[in-house]
Parts: structure tokens; C-alpha cells; sequence
């Protein structure tokens, strides 16, 4: 049990000097005064928490963890500065239980049944955006010789704490003196007086503003499995292999937001907030040359205002993937050590900065892809790209440019040997180490894709992504 | 089990103490101002209502479109190339192109229109933080808070002036202008508000009842606070009045307005000895009021940056001019009218208005307010009236200023109409009126100086294009807003 009270304030004063009449005497004292120029900011944020935890367990088999902490923030205003936190959690680790002991199935040698549920809080919020702000401006920011003062946040007393609801369940089973692991788990949390940073009428004079305001649920799997080789082998290995899933849902918004231009987002009661909006290409017109597009009630057009009306827009991608994880493996032979590092993903859709290629619509000022070889070029052709043009306008939010994108990624490898076991070094030399290292070592994309033509993997990152090698040399004595 | 009860019990007390922390946790903020520090005093009061006005200089409003988006159509021409590689208009250019021409549509691109709502509106919300606010101060005189209100009303009926003549028809569009305004705002509004718009006679009833309130209540011992013409004062109410009610066709309360306006200024109108040099230096003595954008000048001299400013558009001495003058508004000037010194010509042949000289690192203070405009709407006022005698002499106050030997003014009601609505066309080309005033008279737009691509070289009305469409991005942010017809 605790409490704590933080206060943090920054203050920072710059002062400068320039045309310093000797080079030697660095002194703001010897400069005339229109030569200096002062700075200065200051920053404070008031803290106060309260805390208390309570765990207790019966002979290795019952679990009861509870906590409680209230916080109070001062960057909240009004009456709702602070907020209650707690959580319970319970565990029963039945392979401990005297009639389970040897009894378990399928060479089960330790198992254990866990759950919790607890409500936090977060408060990712700047400072004072509760109280309503103007902006103080000076010097030569006046009006007519005196010193204005501008809004740049309304009060908002409605601004409070964001809190989660987590439910976890989860199950460790163990074989083989724990050598080989599993780990299931299955989480559901609810968001509720989410922050949310809302478009807003622009008639209130402004263009966003943050409330508590949204009501989200997250759910989804994780699945991890460890092998390890006993220690004392003179092979040494590990391999830890893990998946996840993750669904979520709006359940509520005070204020529902279309994916209005420029952003492919949008904010739907009951839909999942990574979909990706836009309008779905269709083909090319074979008779003119132009991209055709569906509109939700089935038709195809290819005019310019029905394409960008954001009412327009459906799902046409989802950037978060269905399935994601990671494969780590480690071996040791003496004095060699191996670690490998590899990352998937597989369901998620992407976007494409449509300024990464001009896609044939601006041929006037920028690169091409060489995808528009395939474009359309006279009344007939079947063609997947559309005729070239000098100055359309870019339909970035179309389906054209959102790509699949699978992916398994070689994320490092790392090779360590140990000098001194190897016996080249004096004994007294305490450690004596080299590796390599190479980061991200390259990507292998699932996707159709047609022999000399940019796909997901030309196009998901506007420069390769670097890849570091790393050599080293580690000594101690 | 009794240790933990004895837990418990203590963590309760534990999470009950904190709100003894109250103080501890009200923090003061020193980068900016929270809105309760700012209006605790009538200095922070003055500072918010000083960039009321800061604001109306914004680059999106005053400094640059807005005080010449009514010469666009009538008075400016597009020039025979555009800056783009090819000669074509695009970017800033293009949307001035798209002004005149009036081919508009709702996202209004280029056109800078969209910042400007944008501008207008966080605008109107200062307005009514300050109108909310400073009433509750308990610094200063009440002599003091009741005029530093007032001046936060006058803004606040200038931004919904100015939108619904952008925005919506003029009153006489419809029977009793019933007809769709703008949203306005008379308060600081809820965080989820989605208002909707008003008729035109209720965004007008507003913005008389505003003025009227403030000219009762603004003194200018306090709101002059320095001696330029760059704060409001009663005789500039008046005078604002007095060009609201030319909308409406209140022409009994226009003629008293005006009336007052210039018995309140104290001034005369310029003479004709210093009238040219005014313009050129900007300090023509009849302005009541201009807004002050010498902050924007660099201190070095040898600055050449180029300012966003009516110059920059149309400005004499501006060697890349967007448009040039019409010569529909150039051939209303006789021979022998002094004003024609205020068009000149470029290197390259482009006519200029002198009215707002460029240079680089130069910036004119946006004139709001000047006697001429008054006297006009005094000339309006007397004819509508049927005091033709009155106002044949308004006219030619300012007329003959300008005009030493000429015609007299035709005596009929018809005649004299249209002599003085040519004089507002000629006085105050450059100052923001023209298109408004033809939508407030019910007025076609004929140009005849129509040598570019224009759909409508003629645009009868009324006519959706006499009125900007809603801008896209604010339709799409509040589900209770309607587009104009037409658009």
C-alpha cells in the first residue's frame, strides 16, 4: 500500500547572443542590447495517486491477487480530476491439486487455469486542454500597438479519465518439466469515455476537439509455444512460437464520423475501426481509357465528384491482419550461439502513398511506374491501367492503390562466440565475445503478381527499408 | 482473515483521502493562458478583445481575399496568361479566375473561401467567449466591461454580415427573406451541437440588434486605445448600421444611422487636394476605420517579401499581378475624373489599382470604413425616401470631388438611381462592394470586357452564382447544414 504526489515542473530560460565584437569574450555583458535575445518556457502537471494491493495464495494452489489505486490528475478540469482503479485476479494451478497429481492426460506434468478482470485508466491528454486556452501573443504579433490574445481550445469540462474493462482467461500446461510449453489465452476488453479526438462542425470555430466520448471492444487470442532442450545437453536449443488475433468494435460514438477526405478511417457503430474506406475500382472503360468505379448502388462511373464523395465510400481493406506473430530460435553448440528472428503477418490490407508512383495521372512531373505499360492506349484494349494523363487529379482513396499484404520478414539473425571457452585467449581475460549481427534481413510477400511489374513489395515502403549489419568485438578482463 | 479487513478498511481510507489534494492538483499554465486566468482582469479582457480585431487581419479573411472578393466578378478581369508553365491559371490565380468567372463548386478549391468559414467561425466564438465572459469580471469599471462587450458585438455582427452576404442571398431574394442564411452563433456552443441555418431576416435581426446594443454601450475613451483609426467607436456603428440597413431596404434607419455616423466622426470628407495622396500613402483622413496589418512589415529594409494582400492581386507597381481592372470599370470614369488616377498600368500593360500600392515588404491597412461609403448610403437612403433634393447633394459631395465640371445629376428617381449606383461602382471600386451591392439591388452582372472563357458573360439575376456554395468540408462535418440550391 503507497501514495504518491508528483509535481513536475519545467522551466527553461534561453538566452542568445549574436555579433560578438571579440570572438574571445563571450560575455552577454559586451553586446548592445538588440543583439540578445531571450527565451524562455515553462511546463507543470500536478499528480496525486493513492495505491493498495492485496495477494494471497493456499498451499500453492489458489490464487487471489486484488489492487486498488484512485488518481487524480491536475490536466483535468472540474470535478472529474480523479478516478478509481482496481482489479481481481484468481488463478488455480491444478496440477498441484493432491487428486490431479500424476493423473493428467496427454502427459500433462503442469497446468494451470488463470483469469482476472480490472478496470484502468489512462489519461493521454496534453496539458490544460481541459480549462479552455487562449494563446497570449507578443512582440511583433500585436494589433494596432497592443498585445492580443487568441482561442486555441475551448473549455471542456467533459474531459475526464479513459477507462478499460480487460477480462483475461488463460491456461499454462506444461510437459516434460517444462521444456515445452503452451500458453492459451483469450482477452475481451471494453473502452469506455474512450478520448476520442472528433472532427467538429466547423460552425463551434473549431475543427476537432477531444472528449471521452467513445466506447470500443477489443478481443482476440494468443497462442504461444516454447520447446527448450534440457541445459545440460552440449546442443543447446529454444524455440518460442507465438500467433495472435485481434477483433475489435465501435459500440457506441457520440458522434458517428464518415471517412471524410483525405482520411481513409472511418468511425461506424458496429463496425471494425481498422477497416479502410474508399471507392472500389472497377476496370477500364475499353472505349475511353478511363478508370471505372462502382458506386454502393451497383453502377459504374467515372466521374470525378461521385468518385471523391466520401458518402461513396465502403470498406475496401482492413489494415490490421488476421493473423500475426513471431518464431524466435536460439542455438548454442559450445562456444557458438545462433539467434534467429522471424515475423509474419497474413490478412492485413495496406495502402499506398499514391505519391510513390503518379500512376500515369501527372505524367507531367514525376516518375512513372513501369506498371503502366500495361495501361490502356486505344478504343478495344482490355486493359487493368487506365489511360495516361497530364493533370488528373489523384483518387487516392480507391481500391487501386490498397494492397494484400502477407508477409513472413527475416527480422535478425545474430551470431555470437565466445572466445574464451574457445581457450585462444589468456585466462585472465573475463569475457571475450564477437557477433554479428544483420538486422531485417529481407521480406517474402504472398501476393499474384505479374513477372517484371511492382507489386506490395515495391510499393509498401517509399525507400527500402534499411538493413544494418552489425560486427563486434566484446572484451573484459 | 482479520489482517485483511484491517487492509481493506485502511485502503478505503487511503482512496478517500485524495480529494484533500485539490489545490495541490489546480496548476496554472505560464506557455498559455487558460481561459479563467486570461478574463480575471480587464487587461486579459482587453487582450482577447484586441485579437478579436488580430484576427480580422487573418491572412484567410481581411488581409487578403476579402476585402476586394465582391470587385472580383465585376471590377477584375483575368489576365490573358496564367502563371503556370503553360500559361494557364492554376493555384491562388486559378481561384480568383474561378471568383470572377463564377464557376464554383462546393469544395471551393482555391478559392480560399473554405479558411475563410473556417476563420469566420472560430472568430464568432471569441466574440461570444468575450460577450459571455466579461460581464462576470469583477475588475474595472462597468462603464468599461458594457464597451469592451460592445466591441465584441460589432465584430461578431461584422463575421455574420460578411457570411451571409458570402454565403446567402441578399434580403431581397425572397418575400420577407425567409429564404436560407448561414448558422449563426449567439453563444459559445455545446461540444456535439450540430446548429442549423436561419432564415435571412433572422441572421439580419441579429446583426441590427448587435450594432444597436454596441452603439449604446461602446465608449471610446476606453476602446480608442491608441489615437489611429484602428478601433471602433460609436460614429463607426452608425455607420456600419447604416450599410445593413441598405440590405434590408430600412432606408428611414439608414438615412438616421448615416446621419448620426457623420455627426459622430467629427471628420469631413477628404478634399480633392489630398485625396490622391491618401490613397498613396494610406492615410486618407475621411477613413474611419482601418484594420492594422504593420505587424506583417519586416524590420529590415531590405526585406523583399511579398505580402498576401489585395496588392498582391491587383495592386499598382505589382509587376505579377493574379488580375488586372476591367475595362467595364475603367470606361464608367469620365475623362476628366480625378479617380482615373487611380488606375495605372504595368510594364506589361496590366491596369492596376492605385488604390492599393505594392511593393515588396509594403503592406496598406485594410480600410472597413470611410466617409464616402457613409454619404452614399445617405444619397440611397434620401432617394428611396423620395428626398430627391438631399439626395442629389450627397451625390454630388462625393461626385464632385472627383469631377469638378460636368452635367448635373439627373432630377428623376430613375435617373438619379443609377447615377449613384454607378458613383458607388466608381468611389469605392476596390473596397469590397460591388457584387454585394448588385445582389442587394437585384442587379444583373453585364460584362462586357468578357475576352476569356466565361459560361455567362452576362449573369441575370437572381442566380445561384451571385452566392458561394457551402463549402464542402463543413456540409460534411455537420449533418443539420444545407447546401445553397444550386450547387
Amino acid at each position: 500500500m503507497g501514495g504518491e504526489a508528483q509535481r513536475q515542473q519545467q522551466f527553461k530560460q534561453v538566452t542568445q547572443g549574436t555579433q560578438f565584437p571579440f570572438d574571445d569574450l563571450r560575455r552577454l555583458a559586451v553586446l548592445k542590447k538588440e543583439d540578445i535575445n531571450a527565451a524562455e518556457t515553462t511546463f507543470i502537471k500536478a499528480k496525486a495517486s493513492t495505491y493498495g494491493e492485496m495477494a494471497y495464495n493456499f498451499d500453492y494452489r489458489y490464487y487471489l491477487k486484488i489492487n486498488a489505486r484512485r488518481d487524480a490528475n491536475s490536466i483535468f478540469g472540474g470535478d472529474r480530476q480523479a478516478d478509481i482503479f482496481g482489479a481481481i485476479g484468481t488463478a488455480w494451478n491444478f496440477s498441484n491439486e493432491p487428486a490431479l497429481v500424476d493423473r493428467l492426460p496427454f502427459g500433462i506434468d503442469y497446468g494451470k487455469l488463470r483469469s482476472s478482470y480490472g478496470v484502468t485508466g489512462n489519461s493521454r491528454l496534453g496539458v490544460y486542454t481541459t480549462n479552455g486556452v487562449y494563446q497570449q501573443r507578443f512582440a511583433d504579433e500585436n494589433y494596432g500597438g497592443q498585445l492580443p490574445a487568441s482561442v486555441t481550445l475551448p473549455a471542456n469540462d467533459l474531459l475526464g479519465w479513459e477507462r478499460k474493462l480487460q477480462t483475461n482467461v488463460g491456461l499454462d500446461l506444461g510437459w516434460r518439466d517444462g521444456r515445452f510449453k503452451l500458453t492459451a489465452e483469450y482477452y475481451s476488453n471494453r473502452t469506455i469515455d474512450g478520448l476520442f479526438t472528433f472532427d467538429t462542425p466547423r460552425e463551434s470555430g473549431f475543427t476537432s476537439i477531444l472528449a471521452n466520448a467513445v466506447s470500443l471492444r477489443n478481443w482476440g487470442y494468443e497462442l504461444t509455444l516454447t520447446y527448450r532442450t534440457a541445459q545440460n545437453n552440449k546442443w543447446r536449443y529454444s524455440s518460442s512460437f507465438n500467433a495472435s488475433r485481434n477483433r475489435n468494435r465501435l459500440l457506441a460514438i457520440s458522434n458517428e464520423e464518415i471517412p471524410a477526405r483525405g482520411s481513409a478511417t472511418a468511425f461506424l457503430v458496429g463496425r471494425d475501426i481498422n477497416l479502410i474506406y474508399g471507392i472500389p475500382f472497377v476496370d477500364v472503360n475499353p472505349e475511353t481509357g478511363e478508370a471505372r468505379y462502382r458506386l454502393p448502388d451497383g453502377s459504374l462511373t467515372s466521374t470525378r465528384e461521385d468518385i471523391l464523395n466520401p458518402f461513396n465510400f465502403v470498406p475496401i481493406g482492413r489494415s490490421a491482419p488476421d493473423v500475426y506473430g513471431g518464431w524466435h530460435q536460439h542455438l548454442d553448440y559450445g562456444a557458438v550461439g545462433l539467434t534467429l528472428q522471424i515475423n509474419y503477418s497474413y490478412g492485413g490490407d495496406i495502402t499506398v502513398d499514391r505519391l510513390t508512383f503518379t500512376d500515369g495521372q501527372q505524367i507531367g512531373f514525376n516518375n512513372q511506374s513501369v506498371n503502366q505499360l500495361d495501361r490502356w492506349q486505344q478504343p478495344g484494349d482490355i486493359a487493368t491501367v487506365p489511360r495516361l494523363s497530364v493533370e488528373n487529379g489523384a483518387v487516392s482513396r480507391s481500391s487501386r492503390y490498397v494492397y494484400q499484404n502477407n508477409f513472413i520478414q527475416f527480422g535478425s539473425v545474430n551470431i555470437n562466440l565466445d572466445l574464451t571457452a574457445l581457450g585462444y585467449l589468456p585466462d585472465n581475460w573475463r569475457t571475450a565475445r564477437a557477433f554479428v549481427l544483420v538486422n531485417n534481413l529481407g521480406y517474402l510477400y504472398g501476393e499474384d503478381r505479374r513477372e517484371n511489374r511492382n507489386g506490395v513489395r515495391e510499393y509498401r515502403f517509399t525507400f527500402p527499408q534499411q538493413r544494418s549489419l552489425t560486427m563486434g568485438l566484446k572484451l573484459g578482463w | 482473515m482479520r489482517s485483511i479487513f484491517h487492509t481493506i478498511l485502511l485502503a478505503g481510507l487511503f482512496l478517500g483521502l485524495g480529494s484533500g489534494c485539490k489545490d495541490f492538483l489546480n496548476v496554472p499554465s505560464d506557455d498559455n493562458l487558460s481561459r479563467s486566468d486570461l478574463f480575471s482582469s480587464v487587461r486579459g479582457a482587453n487582450a482577447a478583445v484586441a485579437g478579436l480585431y488580430y484576427q480580422l487581419g487573418d491572412p484567410s479573411y481581411y488581409q487578403f481575399r476579402m476585402p476586394v472578393y465582391a470587385d472580383l466578378p465585376g471590377n477584375g478581369h483575368p489576365l490573358a496568361e496564367g502563371t503556370g508553365s503553360e500559361g494557364q491559371f492554376v493555384g491562388i490565380q486559378l481561384g480568383l479566375v474561378s471568383l470572377h468567372n463564377r464557376e464554383l463548386a462546393p469544395d471551393l478549391e482555391n478559392t480560399g473561401m473554405p479558411a475563410l468559414y473556417e476563420e469566420a467561425y472560430s472568430l464568432l466564438f471569441q466574440a461570444n467567449d468575450v460577450i459571455e465572459a466579461v460581464p462576470e469580471l469583477t475588475d474595472g469599471a462597468p462603464e468599461q466591461l458594457a464597451s469592451l462587450v460592445a466591441e465584441a458585438q460589432v465584430i461578431r455582427a461584422l463575421v455574420h454580415f460578411d457570411l451571409v452576404r458570402l454565403f446567402a442571398q441578399a434580403p431581397g431574394f425572397s418575400a420577407n427573406a425567409a429564404h436560407p442564411g448561414i448558422i449563426l452563433m449567439n453563444g459559445t456552443p455545446g461540444i456535439f451541437d450540430f446548429p442549423a441555418r436561419v432564415s435571412v431576416a433572422e441572421v439580419y435581426a441579429l446583426i441590427v440588434a448587435d450594432l444597436e446594443a454596441a452603439a449604446a454601450d461602446l465608449d471610446a475613451t476606453f476602446s480608442q486605445r491608441t489615437g489611429a483609426n484602428h478601433w471602433l467607436t460609436p460614429a463607426i456603428v452608425n455607420g456600419l448600421l447604416a450599410r445593413v440597413h441598405s440590405y434590408t431596404g430600412n432606408w428611414e434607419a439608414c438615412r438616421e444611422q448615416a446621419n448620426e455616423c457623420l455627426a459622430a466622426s467629427g471628420r469631413d470628407l477628404t478634399p480633392t487636394t489630398s485625396y490622391l495622396d491618401g490613397w498613396k500613402n494610406g492615410n486618407l483622413s475621411e477613413t474611419l476605420w482601418s484594420l492594422d496589418l504593420q505587424r506583417l512589415v519586416e524590420e529590415e529594409e531590405d526585406d523583399d517579401t511579398i505580402q498576401q494582400t489585395p496588392a498582391r492581386i491587383f495592386g499598382t507597381g505589382n509587376p505579377e499581378p493574379f488580375l488586372e481592372v476591367s475595362s467595364d470599370l475603367a470606361d464608367l470614369f469620365t475623362l476628366n475624373d480625378l479617380r482615373q488616377e487611380l488606375l495605372a498600368r504595368n510594364d506589361d500593360g496590366s491596369l492596376l489599382s492605385a488604390k492599393w500600392p505594392f511593393d515588396t515588404n509594403q503592406v496598406s491597412n485594410i480600410p472597413m470604413l470611410r466617409l464616402s461609403e457613409v454619404y452614399l448610403l445617405r444619397a440611397e437612403a434620401n432617394l428611396e425616401t423620395g428626398r430627391l433634393a438631399e439626395a442629389s447633394a450627397d451625390y454630388l459631395a462625393v461626385h464632385r470631388r472627383a469631377v469638378e465640371t460636368g452635367p448635373p445629376p439627373p432630377t428623376d428617381a430613375m435617373g438619379l438611381r443609377q447615377a449613384i449606383r454607378d458613383e458607388r461602382r466608381r468611389e469605392l471600386a476596390f473596397e469590397g462592394h460591388h457584387f454585394f451591392d448588385l445582389g442587394r439591388w437585384g442587379d444583373d452582372l453585364i460584362r462586357t470586357d468578357c475576352a476569356q472563357v466565361v459560361t455567362d458573360c452576362e449573369l441575370r439575376y437572381p442566380d445561384p452564382r451571385f452566392i458561394l456554395p457551402i463549402p464542402l468540408d463543413a456540409l460534411l462535418n455537420n449533418p443539420n447544414l444545407t447546401q445553397n440550391p444550386g450547387y
